[in-house]
């Protein structure tokens, strides 16, 4: 009943409720339930995941073993298969299946990817390339990311995985569209234009209007057809190779190379290696997409609408081979690199750099610098705009009320017995007397101003006062002095307070019709 | 379309300030309603001549009161910038003249700095230019020994002497005699000791409450900090707190006593190593510091309490406390004294040299950790002339600043008070603006797409006939080139290619993909022409989300 306790709380507390009715009716739902969730359960990743794992945890505590091997021979397969495997997974399952961020030359990258890839144990890549891509698509969805961090740490980290999602239609569906099981020439061509979009119904149309761009066409179709049925190859003995390339292999290397023994082989090399490279996978699907969580600096340099981060804890970015740049990699998902830096630390890019210098893949997307600094300013420029809108920039001049001079005068005397300072700068008419004990020049200078036109001895004539001294003046503001140059006036207000859409509109926010232009 | 025009687009106001009716003189000729009523430009072409906000009635008083004093408009007294200079410089009030006593006062030449006229300061109203030309005019036959060069018969004509000797000779002896001596264990902890003492009075003393007033003290604490501060050797507090008035007030000016733009070398000892020109000098108000008469004493009779403080003090107490005289007066004093003269000037090089610049970029002071550690927290010294009289010169946590520490444990005990702070929402402001300013630079570097008012107004016919052999889409009522782009498009060739010469805006927008914000700046950099009729929506990211809020009800 272990597995029963784990159903989650939800439906614990509908079983309360239904129980004091109808007690074979509720026995019965109850069992469809019981029925419902063994179905649900993704077997083979339970057994990857969660069971051999935790029997080799369980052999190591029984036997007394260390995490760590013996052997160093081991222990340096341990090392380097985890390095394979990892990049079979990121750069193939990943960078290539999910995001195609290049374009496989040679069907040999094909076998190494899809074999050593499901050594992570993680299922067929089909599958899991398709709920990436909803992932992406819908980041952040509840219904629709599969492993939408907004249900919670453990399920975007382990337990969507375990369990089969609800909407199983969307998702069969969803995988169809995205890679669909090829049998035939006629049966892809047909599928991928149903499959890709809306406004395709017009495809042959346009295909044979534009002659130049056919032979491109029929070229990535020839190689999306390759790709789909690798994919499918990999899905129909997806089993079999997980057991040749995640226990068989690392056992038979450690007794024939490492001169260890066969279970050694099984548990370092095998079954702790997968367990380690699934738990950073989780990890960045969960950790690295959970702003809320703080366990590093948080840091969302291209968009902070969503709850995606770039992980810059070093050791995480070490063991994820450079993966845990989330909020990079979602604004820019085609980008075979994980960083717009040269030297940022990502083996992925250096194994598909290397990889294209062979010649195996070519084609290698990468996002224009331009365009990584112009999404860096507007993000920039939206926490600006919240910092400025926090702020009290004084009253804008056009809420103010036009006082004369002569009304003015008779302010000022009005408030001679008191203590108040009233100076006009650039005629507007400023209240100092909150700010008179902590003028830096001295109070003197003020009272000597008081009632009068200081702009000149404001900017230079007395001393060049700073954006500071700007700003504190503008938070003073009680009125527009009345000169009779109304145009001047407004042509400050449209300076002053326009300048906000100005700035927005350098990046295209205007609202007008083309007729005016 | 002439520059009102653009004026008027480029930086629309708000609807209820256009009460103005001069505002109608601005407006383009607005053209005829063609599209829908949700077109923005709608409320443009409604709006009437003259709009009396609801909100404000108290305004319409005043609306009246423009019309008539329109016709007879009344200027404002304007502050006269002599007087007003001669009240910055303190000439309005009757100083009692502070002159150093006997020997200390001639050597140190005092005099000549503040020897300028109310009627000299006001001139100071014209640009530096116009200055610095009639400067020239005035010293055309005579040369000041500044302006001289340097050769053999006047070198040392050029020395400030008295300086010379308290800044580099001393110590040179006092480091010649080190190499001799060996200092005691306890004489090299009373020089630490002494080193922060001198160091503290120097900037919580001097700098922050002498020449800032950034805070009151206790008449003790103002002793304290006299007596120490004279001990670290870099003038009386008047002298000291004048010219740093002078240096905030004339900060990167030929007026500045210590310019940070002749160089580091300049900035740090050049300036008081020479003599200055006499047609830089300044003044600033000191009346406040005249009247204290812990100040007057500490600069009356600078020289004896300079002795006392800095070699006296720290050789007898190692001589008598521990028979180490000779390495108290070296260790404790001279090489003390120069360690902290050293780290004071670090304020005037360093601070003005290295580090970030977050609250202005127009003027050389600069924020740096590492001037921070040598000088007691001095180092964050462009928040220091963003706001000079706040007692703090770190604001954040993390940032090293013992001084503000010392102020606000003497202002718990009583010792100082009414601490003065600039208030947080001009801190942000300050930081606001650079950041900003920063970031416009950084925009003025990329392509931003063409703007819309710049594209040419094309046909739908027109466009029809070309669209496919050059590889226009339209999106958004703005015609795109993408021919070049087809190949590289991430969801596929085949998805760009249906949509050529057709109108994508629903596909692009989310109906069959979401397109990320980068897509969004790509595609304005693809601009080629505005479509005729039709509605104009450059801002493509707004777009998006009005369709994806439709398509999620």
């Amino acid at each position: 009943m272990s597995q029963a306790t784990s159903r989650g709380v939800k439906i614990q507390k509908r079983k309360t409720q239904i129980l004091p009715g109808d007690s074979r009716t509720a026995r019965k739902a109850l069992q469809k339930r019981k029925q419902d969730f063994l179905r649900r359960i993704n077997y083979f990743s339970l057994l990857t995941a969660v069971l051999l794992p935790l029997c080799a945890i369980a052999y190591l505590i029984k036997e007394g073993l260390s995490v760590l091997p013996e052997n160093p021979r081991t222990r340096w397969l341990g090392v380097i298969y985890y390095c394979i495997t990892m990049l079979a997974f990121t750069a193939g399952y990943h960078k290539y299946y999910a995001h195609s961020t290049f374009r496989i030359r040679s069907s040999l990258l094909h076998v190494f990817f899809v074999v050593f890839g499901a050594s992570i144990g993680l299922g067929p890549v089909r599958v899991w390339a398709a709920m990436h891509r909803a992932h992406h698509q819908y980041t952040d969805d509840v219904d629709r990311d599969p492993y939408s961090i907004k249900r919670g740490f453990l399920w975007a980290h382990w337990g969507w995985l375990l369990k089969r999602p609800k909407s199983t239609t969307f998702y069969k569906e969803f995988i169809e569209q995205e890679f669909p099981i090829v049998s035939g020439d006629n049966e892809l061509s047909s599928k991928l234009t149903t499959g890709s979009a809306v406004i395709t119904e017009s495809d042959l149309r346009i295909g044979n209007a534009l002659e130049t761009y056919e032979i491109k066409v029929s070229d990535s179709k020839d190689r999306q057809r390759q790709t789909l049925e690798w994919m499918a190859w990999q899905e129909s003995w997806n089993f079999i190779l997980f057991i040749l390339t995640s226990l068989l292999i690392p056992t038979l290397v450690a007794i024939w190379y490492c001169g260890d023994t066969w279970v050694n082989g099984l548990i370092y090399s095998g079954i702790l290696r997968m367990f380690v490279s699934q738990q950073l996978i989780f990890f960045t699907e969960s950790i690295c997409h959970a702003k809320w969580l703080q366990v590093t600096i948080p840091s969302q340099p291209f968009n902070d609408k969503n709850l995606l981060v770039d992980c810059l804890n070093p050791i995480v970015a070490l063991l994820t081979f450079g993966q845990a740049l989330q909020n990079y990699h979602h604004e820019f998902p085609h980008d075979y690199r994980v960083s717009s830096l040269t030297w940022a630390f990502d083996p992925t890019k250096w194994f598909i750099w290397s990889l294209s210098c062979v010649g195996l893949v070519d084609e290698l997307c990468k996002t224009p610098k331009d365009l990584v600094m112009q999404l860096r300013i507007q993000q920039k420029q939206q926490v600006l705009n919240h910092m400025r809108s926090q702020l009290n920039w004084g009253t804008p001049l056009s809420k103010l009320p036009m006082i004369t001079a002569k009304e003015f005068n008779r302010l000022c005397q009005s408030a001679a017995g008191q203590d108040r300072i009233y100076i006009v700068i650039q005629n507007v008419i400023h209240d100092i007397t909150p700010f008179m004990d902590q003028h830096p020049g001295g109070l003197a200078l003020l009272q000597a101003s008081h009632g009068k036109d200081a702009t000149k001895a404001f900017y230079g004539g007395v001393y060049g006062h700073l954006t500071a001294a700007v700003n504190l003046l503008a938070t003073m503001r009680i009125g527009v002095l009345d000169t009779g140059d109304d145009e001047g006036v407004w042509r400050r207000v449209a300076r002053e307070e326009g300048d906000v859409d100005a700035r927005d509109e350098r990046q295209g926010g205007q609202h007008r019709s083309a007729e005016a232009a | 379309m002439g520059w009102p025009y653009h004026f008027f687009f480029g930086a629309p106001a708000p609807p209820d300030f256009f009460f103005f009716p001069f505002t109608q003189r601005f407006a383009a000729p607005v053209p005829p309603a063609t599209v829908g009523q949700s077109h923005p430009d709608a409320v443009l072409q409604t709006r009437p001549n003259i709009y009396i906000p609801p909100d404000i009635p108290s305004l319409i008083p005043i609306l009246i009161s423009i019309r008539l004093t329109m016709s007879q408009p009344e200027l404002l007294e304007s502050v006269d910038i002599t007087s007003l200079n001669a009240l910055a410089a303190g000439a309005n009030k009757k100083n009692p003249r502070v002159v150093a006593a006997g020997l200390g006062g001639k050597l140190m030449g005092t005099k000549s700095i503040v020897d300028v006229t109310a009627e000299q300061m006001a001139k100071d109203s014209e640009t530096f230019y116009e200055k610095d030309e009639r400067e020239r005019q005035k010293y055309r036959k005579q040369m000041h020994i500044s302006e001289k060069p340097w050769t053999l018969s006047n070198w040392h004509q050029h020395i400030n002497w008295l300086n010379s000797v308290l800044v580099v000779f001393v110590p040179a002896i006092g480091f010649y005699h080190a190499f001799t001596t060996a200092p005691q264990m306890k004489t090299v902890a009373l020089a630490v000791f002494l080193y922060v003492l001198c160091g503290v009075s120097i900037t919580a003393g001097y700098h922050r409450c002498f020449a800032h007033k950034a805070y009151d003290a206790h008449w003790s604490v103002r002793a304290f900090f006299a007596f120490f501060g004279a001990g670290a050797v870099q003038g009386s507090v008047k002298w000291w707190a004048h010219s740093h008035r002078i240096h905030h007030r004339y900060t990167d000016t030929n007026r500045d006593p210590y310019d940070a733009r002749e160089g580091f070398w300049y900035s740090h000892m050049g300036w008081m190593l020479t003599k200055a020109n006499p047609k830089n000098r300044a003044r600033a108000d000191i009346s406040d510091l005249t009247s204290d008469p812990i100040v007057v004493f500490q600069h009356r009779h600078y020289l004896a309490v300079m002795v006392l403080s800095s070699v006296v003090l720290p050789c007898v107490v190692a001589g008598l406390g521990w028979g180490d005289w000779k390495g108290g007066f070296i260790y404790g004093g001279i090489l003390r004294f120069f360690c902290i003269q050293q780290a004071t000037f670090c304020v005037n090089s360093l601070a003005h040299w290295i580090g970030t610049q977050p609250f202005d970029d127009r003027r050389t002071p600069r924020d740096h950790v590492l001037t921070a550690f040598v000088t007691f927290g001095e180092g964050y010294h462009n928040f220091h002339h963003e706001f000079p009289s706040d007692y703090r010169n770190a604001l954040k946590w993390y940032q090293y600043d013992p001084t503000k520490v010392c102020i606000w444990i003497l202002s718990k005990f009583g010792l100082a008070w009414n601490l003065k702070t600039f208030s947080q929402n001009a801190i942000e402001q300050g930081l606001y603006q650079q950041q900003q300013k920063k970031l416009n630079r950084m925009k003025e570097k990329l392509n931003w797409g063409t703007s819309v008012q710049e594209l040419p107004v094309w046909d739908r016919s027109y466009f029809n006939e070309i669209a496919k052999k050059e590889g226009l889409i339209i999106i958004a009522g703005i015609v795109h080139n993408v021919k070049n782009f087809i190949k590289e498009h991430p969801g596929g060739a085949a998805l760009v290619n249906a949509s050529l010469g057709k109108d994508a805006t629903k596909a692009f927008n989310g109906a069959v993909y979401q397109h990320s914000n980068a897509a969004h700046n790509l595609l304005a950099t693809m601009r080629v022409a505005v479509i005729k009729d039709s509605a104009v929506e450059s801002n493509t990211f707004d777009l998006q989300e009005e369709m994806m809020a439709k398509k999620a009800i």
